[in-house]
């Protein structure tokens, strides 16, 4: 299934959140909830029920795949890691949000730059 | 341990509402990633961070798999099962139903929020309740086969001894003679000296064991290995177990702490070899074991001191086994006659055993939350009933439009199911937020509370206490439905009927059991207060406030080698000095040593005695009191005053002539109606092993004190006979001090001179005896709070009944009133209308109440403490107070049926 990319913008912060978290490093679910709450300094935090809910949709649009453990330890958890698809899709909603925040920028909503 | 799995049941459970393939895929790793979380909360500490991080959870959860269930629906229309049509036109009206449901309880918020919170109170209360039965009483001691293994004891009812402990040599019989048993095992509570990690000398609670009791009972360590049969051979390096809490604090759960191993303050070390699991508790408190030296060689091996466990072979029941100890018995009674005179044995088993004095207590809580299931049920109940009479038009509109009966009767069912499902999470949430607070408020002598939790027997309980409940109040209003017309409302254009119909009678029958339900609650929760102010209020024979504990023991040595406390002597000279120096400390009003400490840990036992004068009794034949040991001023110190004579003096010495003090149940036992004093004791000089010594054997009662409560508050004071430390010195003896100002200073002051006297003794069990009085009262505490807070919930359960009811009513006679005043009927006339209906509901649930706790009262006699259990001021109270709650009750609709308008009353329709 090859989704059209320029649907899935603009992106749920959810999603875009948990790309971001695997474009640094792929890890399992736990983990993604660790880095997520410490990039947000614990302002966004996902439970279980939500996190795994985006997984499985992303999954299903071919952004996120899972690996097996990244190495022969005795973890049973499943790595996920993004597609170039859900590369790409990060990419675009990283590109919306700058232009939004340039325009931010414009009017001086963010202090005088 | 164990309640983290018991929480993961939950998540499970709550899995199963996302869609298969959903959980399929990822139900296992988001149970994982929950325990991760919730490993790292736990590590925090803290009850709060937990309860919040399971609430987030589970809401999250529950909110995503109905989205999940949305999405799945549309998803799956192409790949659809194979199901045969009836069953998926059964699902999709199941579906209809459940939506319609939803749509329906959302347009009323309030109504569904007092239906799903009065249920989930009671399914609350009571799946709490249970999976403290649970745990304490139904699952099975963590033991292998544990219903095979039995306790044993030696027992002389001539001598008032039941239960009463077993001497090695007997042991060694059992062990070589028994044929129906595949073992026995041993062990005897014991204090253990050892350095801590920081160097200091501290006594810690310990067992000596035989070494074979781990292995009987099938007992495995989580670190390294229990102790073995290996560790009693005569060149065995001495080794220990420690207890899960002691690995915690002083190793901070290293998993390779066998092999690690810890000094002695009398200069020797021990090898720690393993951890026992964290709910071993053989015997009580202890956190370190050790193996007993070889039991034929003790000096004391004819002494009854052993705690026994055996483990009867599967093939034979416990009877049998039972039959064969008292044979063998008889044996040894027949080979050493004089040491066996009166004594037998008793057999019962261990479960029984372990949970002794807790289970009636706890059934009735577990009595009492059905009681309030029953309240809540019946609230409902009418709840439901009023507005299903309120939608008899909607129905009747409903059936006018082709709607079967069997169709009405599946959505009313449908939507008492999706109550009793919301309760039941309500319920779930409550009672796992609360088992934790049990845990935590839960006294620390309840047997096995670690074993409490909510598991998944837990889960079926709460399962089926749901669905009962929901076909109980949801067939309610169904079988309301089956005697009405469909049609009629229809005709009759939905205006009330003023004429008393089967819906207002059933209703008010509801809310005459409710009220008699509470009464019943509310007088079993009375008693209990009662008992237990009148068990707080009973004087233990000292003033609790206002001194410290502290034991302390000194090293015995064996015999005829010498060390610094190896004399009666040194022993007695040691302690003298030592509560010279406390009495000498600022702020110490009066410091002595005890060898017992009351309601702290027993440590005397009754020892025999006969009286001068009287004829000599045969052996096995004498008196027998409590033995105990003090230095003159510990009755001072613990302020327990002198009936008659006096107390002892520094001049009791050893050398000068015996003498003893005596309580008040002693005299009224042995003298009654005589005075005892001058009266003389003889015999009383026997051996008490490595404790202490009986210098003298030959004494004279010089004074009589109050009774203190040893054992308990509520246990009667059995005799004593108190001995000057001077002539009867004794090892282990606990010091108190009253003080004024801060304990701490006190207690570093006695530390600092015991320091100073013997760098090596450690002490132990630091206590203020208000503690103590609080401890030994926590069950009782526990019971009272848990019953007054049920009986609380019961009245306010009823009292929203009372006032549903009436409101309900009222709003359906707002007409009738209105015509009635226009009529010229007065405003007071209309109120009393009202309030005469509530209170007559009210006063037959009084009257039935009362029966019914008459009756019931009976069961809580056990446990009540100095109270009758037909105690006419509880009785009378509780009835008042039920009166005065149920005419608030009444009196908020009638004044509202005041408000009423006669003109808008009219318009109304």
């Amino acid at each position: 299934m090859k989704p059209d990319i320029e649907h899935l913008i603009p992106m749920k912060p959810g999603d875009f959140q948990i790309l971001l978290v695997l474009l640094r490093e792929n890890t399992h679910g736990y983990g993604i909830m660790k880095v997520v709450s410490e990039q947000t300094d614990g302002a966004v935090r996902l439970e279980i029920g939500s996190l795994y809910r985006i997984l499985a949709r992303m999954m299903d649009l071919g952004l996120v795949e899972t690996s097996k453990t990244n190495s022969e330890e005795t973890d049973r958890r499943r790595f996920y890691s993004i597609t170039q698809t859900g590369r790409l899709a990060a990419q675009l909603e990283a590109r919306r949000l700058e232009s939004l925040i340039k325009t931010a920028r414009s009017v001086n909503l963010l202090g005088p730059s | 341990m164990s309640r983290r799995l018991e929480l993961r049941a939950l998540l499970k459970l709550l899995l199963h509402l996302y869609p298969t393939r959903f959980r399929k895929e990822f139900g296992d790793e988001m149970v994982e990633t929950f325990d991760s979380r919730a490993a790292e909360v736990r590590l925090k500490g803290g009850f709060k961070p937990l309860a919040s991080l399971w609430i987030r959870t589970f809401w999250d959860v529950f909110k995503t798999a109905l989205i999940g269930r949305a999405f799945e629906r549309r998803h799956d229309s192409q790949t659809a099962h194979k199901t045969t049509q009836r069953e998926q036109d059964m699902i999709s009206s199941f579906l209809k139903d459940t939506r319609y449901t939803l749509r329906i309880l959302a347009r009323r918020p309030t109504f569904t929020l007092l239906v799903t919170l009065t249920l989930g109170l009671g399914i609350g209360a009571n799946t709490a309740i249970f999976s403290v039965i649970n745990g304490v009483l139904l699952t099975p001691l963590a033991y292998e086969e544990p219903d095979q293994l039995v306790r044993l004891w030696s027992e002389n009812p001539s001598r008032g001894l039941e239960r009463y402990f077993v001497a090695p040599v007997d042991y060694l019989h059992f062990q070589r003679e028994m044929q129906t048993i595949d073992g026995l095992a041993g062990y005897y509570r014991t204090e253990t000296s050892l350095l801590d990690t920081d160097g200091n000398p501290v006594r810690l609670p310990g067992g000596l064991v035989t070494g074979n009791l781990f292995q009987m009972l099938g007992v495995r360590a989580i670190a390294g290995r229990t102790l073995e049969p290996i560790d009693t051979e005569p060149d065995a390096p001495p080794t220990i177990v420690i207890s899960h809490g002691l690995w915690q604090r002083w190793f901070a759960a290293d998993p390779n702490v066998a092999g690690t191993t810890l000094p002695t303050p009398a200069g020797g070390s021990v090898t720690i070899v393993g951890v026992l699991p964290e709910d071993f508790d053989l015997p009580g408190d202890a956190e370190v074991w050790s193996v007993f030296p070889n039991l034929e060689q003790m000096v004391s091996a004819r002494d009854r001191f052993m705690d026994v466990v055996a483990r009867v072979k599967p093939e034979h029941s416990i009877s049998v086994a039972t039959s064969e100890f008292a044979s063998v018995m008889n044996g040894i009674a027949e080979s050493d006659p004089e040491r066996n005179q009166g004594w037998r044995v008793t057999v019962a088993p261990m479960k029984d055993v372990v949970v002794a004095g807790v289970s009636s207590g706890l059934w009735i809580l577990f009595g009492s939350a059905g009681m309030i299931m029953l309240i809540a049920c019946a609230n409902v109940a009418n709840l439901l009933l009023s507005r299903a009479e309120g939608r008899q038009r909607e129905i009747a509109i409903r059936s006018a439009m082709g709607a079967g009966r069997r169709r009405i009767v599946r959505q009313l069912m449908t939507e008492s199911m999706v109550f009793s499902t919301a309760g039941a999470l309500t319920g779930l949430t409550l009672a796992a937020l609360s088992v934790e607070f049990l845990i935590k408020l839960g006294p620390q002598n309840l047997p096995r509370l670690v074993e409490v939790g909510i598991d998944s027997k837990v889960l079926v309980f709460a399962l089926v206490t749901t669905v009962v409940t929901g076909f109980l109040f949801g067939l309610v209003p169904v079988l309301r439905l089956m005697e009405i017309d469909l049609q009629s409302p229809l005709k009759d254009g939905g205006r009330g009927v003023a004429g008393k119909t089967g819906g207002d009678r059933f209703r008010d029958l509801l809310v005459v059991s409710q009220v008699a339900v509470s009464v019943i609650l509310v007088i079993g929760a009375g008693l209990l207060i009662k008992s237990f102010y009148r068990l707080q209020a009973t004087d233990p024979g000292f003033t609790p406030a206002g001194a410290v504990s502290l034991e302390l023991t000194l090293p015995g040595v064996p015999p005829g080698t010498d060390g610094p406390y190896s004399t009666p002597q040194r022993v007695a000279d040691f302690y003298n000095g030592f509560v010279e120096q406390i009495e000498q400390l600022p702020r110490v009003l009066a410091a002595g040593a005890g060898s017992t400490l009351p309601l702290g840990v027993p440590a005397d036992y009754p020892a025999r005695f006969w009286v001068a004068g009287r004829d000599v009794p045969a052996p096995g034949e004498e008196s027998t009191a409590y033995y105990r040991q003090v230095t003159p001023g510990f009755f001072e110190a613990l302020e327990t005053p002198l009936i008659n004579g006096r107390f002892f003096s520094p001049f009791d010495r050893s050398d000068s002539p015996g003498v003893v003090v005596i309580n008040q149940a002693a005299a009224s036992r042995f003298w009654p109606g005589q005075d005892p004093l001058g009266q003389r004791l003889y015999g009383v000089a026997q051996p008490f092993g490595p404790l202490g010594e009986m210098l003298i054997d030959d004494v004279e009662i010089v004074g009589i004190i109050r009774d203190v409560k040893y054992e308990g508050l509520d246990i009667p004071v059995e005799p004593s006979i108190y001995f000057p430390h001077q002539q009867a010195p004794f090892r282990r003896m606990t010091i108190a001090a009253r003080f004024t100002g801060d304990p701490q200073q006190v207690v570093d002051g006695i530390r600092t001179i015991l320091r100073e006297m013997d760098s090596s003794l450690p002490v132990s069990n630091i206590h203020q005896l208000t503690d103590l009085l609080d401890q030994s009262v926590a069950q009782e505490r526990f019971s009272m709070l848990l019953l007054a807070s049920f009986g609380a919930l019961a009245i306010i359960l009823a009292s929203v009944g009372i006032y549903g009811v009436l409101s309900f009513s009222v709003a359906r006679r707002t007409s009738e009133f209105g015509i009635r005043m226009a009529l010229g009927a007065s405003r007071q006339s209309v109120m009393w209308a009202v309030v005469k209906k509530g209170m007559s509901l009210t006063t037959l649930g009084l009257i039935l109440g009362t029966a019914g706790a008459v009756g019931i009262s009976k069961a809580v006699s056990s446990v009540l403490h100095d109270v009758s259990q037909s105690d006419p001021w509880i009785f009378a109270s509780v009835l008042g107070l039920v009166t005065i709650v149920a005419s608030i009750s009444s009196l908020l609709p009638a004044y509202r049926a005041l408000q009423t308008s006669p003109l808008e009353a009219l318009r109304q329709d």
